[in-house]
């Protein structure tokens, strides 16, 4: 579903992928784990279009996105939830969800009340907190507005950046059954992790990537048992 | 009592009837602002063009009203151009790029108004004659009329902002637009239409404050300066911000001029936002995280 093929990116002149290879099959949730400032954001950012990259070639549903602006990529149904989780401060909860609502072409009234409900009913928290500013929420409950906001885009693939980051133990869990319930729901997921248990937990397949380069791969069950996960990711 | 209803009382009034003209170009200027990143050092010439459209729409039409629509249309055409043909390259660059940009665009539009127009001060006869008495004294229509349309515009773009999709594409776009483009949002159409919108804003002040000022090439520069620090003592990217300054600003300058020479005033002006910028270094609505 996602193809990344040989993918050199950096910011300015200053190079973070050497090369990245990898692909996410339909109805997948694959892990792409790695230590800090190995390029996973980066890449990221290069599929989601908000960096170009230098060379190399990233194929969405069987059509390549390299190169495309991330609105376009959006719209393709590549829904992100970034790093830092980004949802907007000044505006609602209802606003920020309602944004999500950009990548859908013909938003109908309806379309929107039954994505709204639907969100309502993984996050019932978000629905009490429907007027509040963004920025008042909690760094779970932005978590929650950030991943209900690809929901309601209705995202085939959501790329994750470190959706644990920060966040209390009983809140990991929540966000770590929403990710298998969004299995569930048949969307694809590509989660990158520092949490590599939580992650290879979750998750069918995984990556490791070191120095902008994808080092190992191999079903999730293998990568918890293998040396080489604790040597990498030194957990 | 007397001195009240004779001076302070008009006072007051011109101060909230420049307040609400201000508010609008302030309005444009601190949206913007939150763009781009930088204070766009045109919107004072987009000022100025509203003021000669007027005249030139004035000249073929002889109706005022015509020029109030035409007017603000044609600035906005020309915000829309000059924001696709050379911000728009700069937008991935340091915000610098975009301050000496505004900065050439401003001289540029300047001495091409005065190269087509002369640099002589014209006037815009006031639509509207007559006065009206009003609380013991007799007041300009047009005036009124001037406080009444730039409030409706001021309630209209508040309402645009908080309740229409758009509205809130652009807060959105002022404070995270790569997200938003994430999301699926057309962002450099959004930057578009928005330095459209607010240039058209700026014409819409320069042409009703027309009647009561002069028109001239310069007329932006003084403007833009008050504009300016409208934003700063607003909180730089703050709407409501920039609304609640301006009528501070307008009433401030109108009251002071009983007491001082207009020199006095702008220092007075200028004392104002330092005193704010002391107390509250973000300004009146500033929050954390416009600025960084």
């Amino acid at each position: 579903m996602l193809n990344v093929r040989d993918l050199h990116a950096g910011y300015g002149a200053t190079p973070i992928l050497f090369g990245v290879s990898l692909e996410v099959r339909e109805g997948e949730a694959v892990a792409l784990l790695g230590k800090n400032g190995m390029g996973k954001t980066t890449l990221m950012k290069a599929v989601m279009g908000f960096l170009r990259p230098w060379s190399g070639r990233v194929e969405f549903q069987g059509a390549g996105i390299t190169g495309l602006t991330p609105h376009e990529i959006a719209r393709r149904g590549v829904g992100l939830v970034p790093e830092n989780r980004r949802i907007f401060p000044g505006l609602t909860v209802r606003e920020n969800l309602e944004l999500g609502l950009s990548a859908v072409r013909g938003r109908s009234a309806g379309l929107r009340r039954d994505r709204l409900t639907e969100v309502f009913r993984h996050f019932p928290r978000l629905a009490e907190r429907i007027d509040q500013p963004g920025r008042t929420l909690s760094g779970g409950e932005q978590q929650m507005l950030a991943i209900g906001r690809v929901m309601m885009a209705g995202a085939r693939i959501i790329l994750m950046d470190e959706p644990t980051q920060g966040l209390a133990p009983a809140m990991v869990r929540h966000i770590r059954e929403m990710i298998r319930e969004l299995g569930r729901l048949g969307v694809t997921v590509l989660l990158v992790e520092q949490n590599a248990r939580m992650a290879l937990n979750v998750c069918d397949r995984g990556y490791i990537m070191e120095k902008g380069v994808i080092v190992f791969e191999g079903p999730a069950r293998e990568l918890r048992e293998s040396p080489v996960t604790r040597e990498k990711l030194g957990v | 009592m007397d001195y009240l209803v004779a001076v302070l009382l008009p006072q007051l009034l011109h101060g909230l009837v420049f307040g609400a003209a201000l508010g609008l170009l302030a309005l444009g200027l601190t949206v913007i602002f939150g763009l781009l990143g930088v204070m766009n050092f045109a919107h004072g010439e987009l000022y100025m063009l509203g003021a000669y459209a007027g005249i030139v729409v004035v000249g073929v039409t002889h109706s005022f009203w015509v020029a109030l629509i035409v007017a603000p249309l044609l600035v906005g055409v020309i915000g829309a151009v000059t924001e696709v043909a050379t911000l728009r390259p700069l937008y991935r660059r340091e915000p610098l790029y975009g301050l000496i940009l505004t900065f050439g665009l401003a001289l540029a539009f300047r001495e091409a108004v005065r190269q087509i127009f002369g640099g002589d001060m014209r006037r815009i006869l006031p639509p509207i004659p007559g006065s009206t008495p009003l609380l013991g004294m007799t007041y300009p229509n047009y005036r009124l009329f001037l406080l009444a349309i730039s409030s409706v515009l001021l309630l209209a773009i508040w309402l645009f902002f908080t309740k229409t999709r758009a509205g809130i594409v652009v807060r959105a776009a002022v404070q995270d637009a790569e997200m938003l483009d994430g999301l699926g949002v057309d962002v450099p159409r959004v930057f578009t239409l928005t330095f459209a919108g607010a240039a058209a804003l700026a014409a819409v002040a320069g042409l009703l404050l027309a009647p009561i000022f002069t028109v001239y090439p310069q007329m932006g520069v003084e403007m833009i300066l008050l504009a300016f620090i409208v934003v700063i003592l607003g909180g730089m990217g703050s709407i409501t911000g920039s609304v609640v300054a301006a009528f501070i600003i307008g009433i401030a300058q109108s009251l002071l001029t009983l007491w001082m020479n207009p020199q006095r005033v702008a220092i007075a002006i200028f004392g104002i936002m330092i005193v704010v910028l002391v107390v509250r270094p973000r300004g009146l609505f500033g929050r954390e995280g416009v600025l960084e």
